[in-house]
């Protein structure tokens, strides 16, 4: 690496949902993850850059309403910018809501008297609806630079950075901000002087359509809708890469064996290869991927429009009845992408009891890598062999039901949860309604399908390969006369059978504990290691193959219903240590959605048989 | 006009009004004292939620959601217009 002449540390500071994040991503080109919404950053995140031939060491802070920490974590934060251990400190301030922005700038200001550049963000979005900073007079009357800057489109990063090299080669620099004034009184002031306003009225557009989305009758059912809506374009977006994919790689495994089979290869490995590894890695790549990169970018789209608080107001009623916090729903919604982050996601709940509630209950929402599994059993199940539109909105309807399902199953455990374990009173609840954005599509979908797609292959190979090949030599070496693949799954048949499901599907949920994406490709791969099919199946013969192996409505009911409910993957058991730093809730939150699963499907099975013996 | 005091929770949808008090029981008085609810600011109530909570106020330019029982222990003065 090549040696810099010096090394400076900087910070960025501010309310949350200001921009720090976007900012943070263009000085160091990382690709830290933003959202327009509130707590969207939870921790803090480092990066660099070289500008000038010197090196800048940026400090991503979660963003803070005051000094005045609410929870450890703002703790933390306010602390750090009070310590004044750093060579700059960029405060980032959002135009569009100024007045409260200025106070938090001049409250800094009264701790680090040096080294701070404030910088106005957003101001296009501040400029539409006739607001109008004027950043020299501010300058002057609070004594630091001030810099307008919309980061989202790149607007004053450059003068930025300059204002940031010009303060960490300036020593010793001091403010002329008086110590111990009338924070209040001074900042009414500054805003007074610097700020103009076009008219009173000045987010009629956000308005009007909160008029509709956060309405008292209108809310929830356009929640519904938006959410059927996404889950219909991923089912019907997955299902042309799908086939795509699935011709490919059947191509390609057959010209796999037979160059295998040229350069005489040992048949054992080629079919510990092709048969072990291949068809398991393929079969994900090729059905399961497709689903979550399509849904995945949609999630973000939303997230980037600034929808998420708002379902959060929505739902708030439900998790006050339940003793919990609104803002779960939030960290419900990152669920759905990924349980482990949304058990991370669980700190912008400042209550530690309705946190770790939020964090116990979190793996009760399917995460993406569980979507295609849901997706894959409606469709084979419920919907056969029709297809077009109809089916397809049939499909999204069955898959929200389940999500609607799953939601209350998490409000009636965390309602337990709160009567038991972690009884208490419900704390408050605030929630900052961020503007609408438009959201920055292009960069969205590349963005997310990329990493999303990167991040399943990597899983994929690095999960999935071995338990196929593990799956293979389980089911090649035998004790006796049967494999030991057999044994294994005739040993958990007879429990598999008491609650709705067999042997095979218990032993592929228990091996997918690292991924559950790989839990469909393991059942597949079960029922196929007695059989002699060796080409992908698509969904009509791997129903086909279902039904051979004993597959009833009611087994997909209960597979259903356990792909919700059961115990989290090994990532979100680890992350859920991480935040509780207790084995116990570790534990707790493993369990739980176990049992209930596992419950769940007895009644289910047991239902189905006395409606049996009945008809 | 006569100036009714009332709080937040009870004023109708829409109302214009002027925090007179916030009770000083409520647990999270500090935090919304750092969002602008504070004695003598001006607030929009904009909407309510499916059961009657949360309530969505406009304050210092940002929209701020506050539970029902929170919106109680706010006392505001109702219809006030800024001169």
């Amino acid at each position: 690496m090549k040696d810099f002449e010096k090394t400076y540390n900087i910070a960025l500071a501010g309310n949350p949902n200001v921009g720090k994040s976007t900012v943070f991503n263009s000085f160091t080109g990382l690709h830290q993850h933003t959202g327009n919404w509130p707590g969207k950053t939870v921790e803090n995140t480092q990066g660099e850059y070289v500008f000038n031939n010197a090196r800048y060491i940026v400090q991503d802070l979660p963003g803070t309403y005051s000094l005045n920490p609410n929870s450890a974590e703002e703790e933390v934060t306010c602390e750090y910018i009070k310590s004044g251990n750093y060579d700059a400190l960029i405060i980032i301030l959002d135009a569009s809501c100024i007045e409260r922005n200025i106070r938090f700038a001049v409250q800094i200001l009264n701790f680090v008297k040096r080294k701070v550049i404030i910088c106005v963000n957003l101001i296009d979005e501040a400029e539409k609806k006739g607001i109008e900073v004027d950043c020299e007079k501010m300058s002057e009357l609070l004594g630091v630079p001030v810099v307008a800057a919309a980061a989202r489109s790149g607007i004053g990063l450059k003068e930025l950075k300059c204002e940031v090299e010009r303060t960490v080669y300036t020593e010793n620099k001091t403010n002329d901000v008086p110590n111990k004034i009338n924070d209040k009184k001074f900042s009414r002031e500054i805003y007074e002087k610097c700020c103009r306003f076009a008219d009173n009225n000045t987010d009629g557009f956000d308005r009007k359509i909160d008029k509709y989305l956060i309405s008292k009758k209108f809310g929830i059912p356009f929640m519904l809708l938006i959410l059927a809506g996404i889950f219909w374009i991923t089912i019907v977006g997955a299902n042309y890469p799908s086939d795509l994919l699935s011709s490919f790689f059947e191509f390609l495994g057959d010209k796999l064996k037979v160059a295998l089979f040229e350069i005489h290869c040992p048949e054992l490995i080629i079919s510990a290869l092709v048969d072990g590894i291949y068809t398991t890695l393929t079969w994900i790549v090729a059905v399961m991927l497709p689903p979550m990169a399509i849904f995945f970018p949609l999630f973000t789209l939303l997230e980037d429009s600034g929808y998420l608080p708002r379902i959060a107001f929505n739902l708030d009623s439900c998790f006050r009845k339940a003793n919990a916090h609104g803002k779960q729903a939030l960290t419900i919604a990152m669920g759905f992408g990924c349980n482990a982050c949304g058990v991370t996601g669980c700190r912008i709940i400042d209550s530690p009891r309705e946190r770790l509630i939020a964090t116990l209950t979190n793996s009760l929402v399917p995460c993406n890598g569980r979507f295609p599994m849901l997706i894959a059993v409606i469709s084979m199940f419920f919907i056969g062999t029709y297809s077009g539109i109809t089916a397809s909105a049939a499909e999204a309807m069955i898959l929200l039901l389940l999500i609607v399902f799953s939601v209350i199953v998490t409000l009636a455990v965390s309602y337990f949860l709160s009567k038991t374990f972690l009884k208490g009173i419900p704390s408050s609840f605030v929630l900052e309604m961020p503007p609408y954005r438009k959201p920055q599509i292009g960069k969205v979908i590349v963005r997310s399908i990329f990493d999303r797609t990167l991040f399943v292959l990597l899983r994929a190979v690095v999960i999935a390969a071995p338990a196929g090949l593990l799956i293979w030599i389980l089911a090649n070496v035998n004790i006796g006369d049967t494999s030991v693949l057999a044994c294994c799954t005739d040993f958990l048949d007879p429990l598999g059978k008491i609650i709705g499901l067999d042997g095979a599907i218990l032993m592929a949920f228990i091996l997918g504990f690292p991924a559950n994406e790989i839990v469909l490709p393991i059942i597949l791969m079960i029922y196929l290691s007695n059989g002699t099919l060796t080409a992908i199946p698509d969904l009509v013969q791997f129903h086909e193959i279902l039904i051979q192996n004993g597959w009833t409505i009611t087994t997909a009911i209960c597979t259903l219903v356990f792909a919700l409910f059961h115990f989290p993957c090994s990532t979100t058991c680890l992350t859920i240590y991480k935040e509780t730093k207790s084995k116990k809730w570790t534990a707790l939150s493993f369990l739980l959605p176990f049992i209930i699963g596992i419950v769940m499907c007895l009644v289910i099975n047991v239902c189905s048989h006395i409606i049996n013996i009945l008809l | 006009m006569k100036e009714i005091i009332t709080t937040l929770n009870k004023t109708p949808i829409g109302s214009n009004c002027l925090i007179c008090n916030i009770d000083s029981s409520l647990p999270i008085k500090g935090r919304l004292n750092e969002l602008g609810f504070s004695n003598g600011s001006v607030i929009d109530k904009l909407q309510v939620g499916s059961f009657g909570s949360p309530i969505a106020c406009r304050v210092c330019g940002a929209v701020i959601a506050i539970r029902s029982e929170d919106a109680d222990k706010i006392f505001v003065k109702d219809h006030y217009r800024k001169i």
